[in-house]
């Protein structure tokens, strides 16, 4: 319980965090103090349960004219380890709904949110940017592959389809991760909290990217769909969103967007759920 | 039989009909076996009569409308096709059109007048080369049963994934240098073609024929389909954005006919 409640400290998790990747995202210590709970509590019954093994592989080795004594089961004992690991799981149900609600259930204003769609396919993540127009659909939509550009500390809003079978965005830097299912619009959104050049700076490695990972295995090139986020100061993001926007005109419009439309279309007719 | 000679018998009998119940037993781009010198469905067919091949086919195809330019492919997500595309980044081919207005890329191919004889499958492969991240050529034709070959020049790993309505799916994950085989067992146009699952952007369609009477237009528009016997023909001109058009046609003996085919700007 000690070390339940150290890990319960931001400050604490923090401290744990030498093994995972930069955190850059506010809601990023509420997601590691979860993170640090289970894995204390998974810990302990792991080293617990490795320790009962060990000593009963020891304890009651072969010995010559031992025999092996059969036991039908302990009643108590069984009723106490089945409530134990009850009352574990409802405690991790019940504590991560605080943070499930602000990091899940509370969407940001879209008023000054960057908003992105991103569509999912075997095997890249497509994002498209309305452009400096602000409508999707039109001319000056800026379409990326496996690139995604955000601004720093501004809230970002992702409206996620996938073309073919389940992908999950990953971005371990934000902890962020959500699933994107075949035949849903899912949204989700995050922030982030440092730039890629202060990144760089910090490490002294002009090559650092934040990276994006697809956390589902969706295929036999599942690991393709590696790519990087982004992350601009205000301006840079606004210049940046403007020079693409003002080039999307030079480019073929990536034919995979042409599903989105459809599908898109086909939702509204068959009711489809926005999740 | 004893009881362990019966567990035998079954685990045997299990293997030998799991075995032949995986086999696939019509994969039609299978290319282990060596190539047929005749398509499966042109068996017991009369030999095509090249001698009285008299008459001929030939002609442009035109696009009728202001010369597109091509714009350029986004290409993102690999190192190595991002290098090739920095200073000359690969255009879209999916509208060519040559200064003269003429249209490339058009397959033109006859449909029907010909599926009456036995056509030789050809010993020679078509060649499909993916390089600096784009398939070359973009538009081909292939006969039933000829050997497609799909080869990679570029330093990146590729997908080669052919997508039909009625040939088999094939999925080939190659790297530099690699070459694979496939050949296709159904007639199929305008719903065939290549795509690489990594770089979104690459695809290149294909028109599986049953016969050797067909042409993709490049420089000048200009399409051959080759010596035929008298008689009435209809002729097919598919263009991938620009949709099919037809043209049937009249051969007497060592006509050499001209066709046109216009496709309106969409």
């Amino acid at each position: 319980m000690a070390a339940l409640a150290m890990c319960s400290s931001a400050s604490a998790a923090e401290s744990f965090n030498w093994w995972l990747p930069e955190n850059i995202s506010p809601a990023g210590e509420e997601v590691d103090r979860i993170f640090f709970v289970i894995l204390v509590l998974t810990g302990l019954t792991f080293v617990l349960t490795e320790a009962l093994l060990v000593y009963s592989l020891l304890r009651f080795r072969h010995k010559e004219g031992r025999k092996a004594r059969h036991v039908h089961g302990n009643h108590w004992l069984e009723t106490g380890w089945t409530a134990g690991t009850a009352v574990i799981l409802l405690f991790l149900a019940l504590y991560q709904v605080p943070a499930w609600n602000r990091l899940k259930m509370t969407r940001p204003s879209e008023d000054g949110a960057v908003l992105v769609q991103v569509l999912a396919e075997q095997f890249k993540f497509h994002f498209r940017y309305a452009g400096t127009d602000g409508e999707f659909g039109t001319a000056d939509d800026v379409t990326q592959i496996a690139e995604l550009h955000v601004p720093v500390d501004k809230d970002v809003i992702l409206t996620m389809r996938s073309k073919d079978v389940i992908h999950s965005l990953f971005m371990p830097h934000l902890r962020f991760k959500q699933d994107v299912l075949p035949g849903a619009t899912i949204e989700s959104w995050f922030q982030a909290g440092k730039t890629t050049g202060t990144a760089r700076s910090e490490r002294d490695d002009q090559e650092f990217d934040y990276e994006i990972a697809c956390a589902e295995l969706c295929g036999n090139s599942h690991y393709t769909m590696r790519g990087i986020l982004v992350v601009h100061d205000q301006s840079a993001f606004d210049d940046w969103l403007a020079k693409e926007s003002s080039a999307a005109a030079d480019y073929e419009p990536p034919e995979v967007w042409q599903h989105w439309e459809k599908s898109v279309a086909r939702a509204v007719t068959t009711g489809e759920e926005h999740l | 039989m004893t009881h362990k000679g019966t567990v035998c018998g079954i685990v045997v009998l299990a293997v030998v009909l799991g075995s032949v119940a995986c086999r696939e037993p019509d994969d039609p781009a299978e290319s282990s076996e060596a190539a047929p010198t005749v398509a499966a469905g042109d068996k017991g067919k009369p030999v095509f009569p090249k001698a009285q091949a008299t008459a001929s086919i030939s002609g442009q195809a035109f696009y009728d409308g202001e010369i597109p330019t091509p714009k350029a492919l986004r290409i993102q997500g690999d190192k190595f096709c991002e290098h090739h595309a920095a200073d000359n980044p690969p255009k879209s081919e999916a509208l060519l059109v040559n200064s003269d207005n003429t249209l490339r890329n058009v397959l033109v191919h006859v449909t029907k007048g010909v599926d009456q004889w036995q056509h030789a499958v050809p010993g020679e492969p078509v060649v499909v080369t993916q390089k600096n991240c784009t398939y070359v050529p973009h538009v081909f034709g292939i006969q039933v049963g000829q050997t497609l070959q799909v080869t990679s020049a570029d330093d990146t790993t590729h997908n080669v994934h052919f997508i039909g309505t009625k040939n088999r799916e094939f999925n080939l994950t190659q790297r530099q240098g690699q070459m694979d085989e496939k050949r296709f067992t159904r007639r199929e146009v305008g719903t065939a073609f290549l795509k690489c699952d990594v770089h979104s952007w690459m695809k290149a369609h294909v028109g599986i024929l049953t016969h050797p009477f067909y042409a993709v237009t490049g420089d000048g528009g200009n399409f051959d389909l080759g010596g035929l016997p008298p008689g009435e023909y209809e002729v097919e001109a598919w263009h991938e954005t620009l949709g099919v058009q037809t043209r049937q046609v009249t051969l007497q003996d060592g006509e050499a006919a001209k066709l046109e085919f216009r496709f309106a700007a969409k």
